[in-house]
């Protein structure tokens, strides 16, 4: 899945480190998100999207589930 | 983290209860190899096969013991220092690593099945103890298996 997390942290002049403490997650994980390699869960996903200011759809593409 | 600190808390008691138990038995093993007492001598087998018993047990024994002590020690430095409780608490609950630790054993128990299987069949050829013992243990594992999965399958 593709997301906007990677433009998102680099227009807050975040780490991956420091997002993943802020949304009580680790490194490897928002990696792993942020190359497509594992999908967030809901609460994952909302915590992220919340840390931005931003809704779920705004920073996960679900147009691959469209089909 | 509240509530976390409290199992960490209960984590670490549980841990002192059972390395004093687990220490208990080592020394007790100890008298017993310098036969001051009695019992927690192996009785099967011959002098060869207990002592590599023995050497099993105490490897086993300090293996565990000194796991339980880093855990009791990783619980009460995170217990005095916030960082190192969220650092432990993410460590835990991180769902990426939940998610691979889950896959990782589900992969795991059919392959431990289908090789016992695998196994079982071909020992029977040769020596039925041994085959009737591991086809035991697959039909066991299975057993346990079915018996989570349908308590999962009630819960959710």
């Amino acid at each position: 899945m593709k997301t906007k997390i990677r433009e998102l942290r680099k227009l807050h002049k975040l780490s991956q480190e420091e997002l993943a403490e802020a949304v009580g997650t680790t490194r490897q994980t928002i990696t792993s998100i942020e190359v497509g390699k594992y999908i967030a869960s809901l609460p994952l996903a909302y915590k992220i999207a919340r840390y931005f200011g931003l809704t779920i759809e705004e920073v996960f593409d679900f147009s691959d589930l469209e089909d | 983290m509240k509530q976390y600190k409290e199992k960490l808390k209960l984590e670490n008691r549980i841990i002192v209860v059972c390395i004093a138990l687990l220490s208990a038995f080592i020394v007790l093993s100890i008298l017993a190899e310098a036969e001051i007492i009695s019992f927690l001598r192996p009785v099967a087998g011959d002098e060869h096969w207990q002592s590599k018993w023995r050497g099993f047990i105490a490897g086993a024994s300090g293996g565990v013991l000194g796991l339980m002590v880093f855990g009791l020690i990783q619980n009460t430095r995170a217990l005095r220092n916030e960082k190192k409780l969220k650092e432990l608490y993410i460590a835990a609950h991180d769902e990426r690593q939940i998610q691979i630790l889950t896959t990782a054993r589900s992969a795991a128990t059919q392959t431990f099945l289908l090789i016992g299987l695998v196994a079982g069949v071909i020992a029977g050829y040769f020596n039925p103890t041994v085959s009737i013992t591991i086809l035991a243990c697959v039909v066991a594992h299975s057993l346990i298996s079915m018996g989570f999965a349908f308590y999962y399958r009630k819960k959710y």
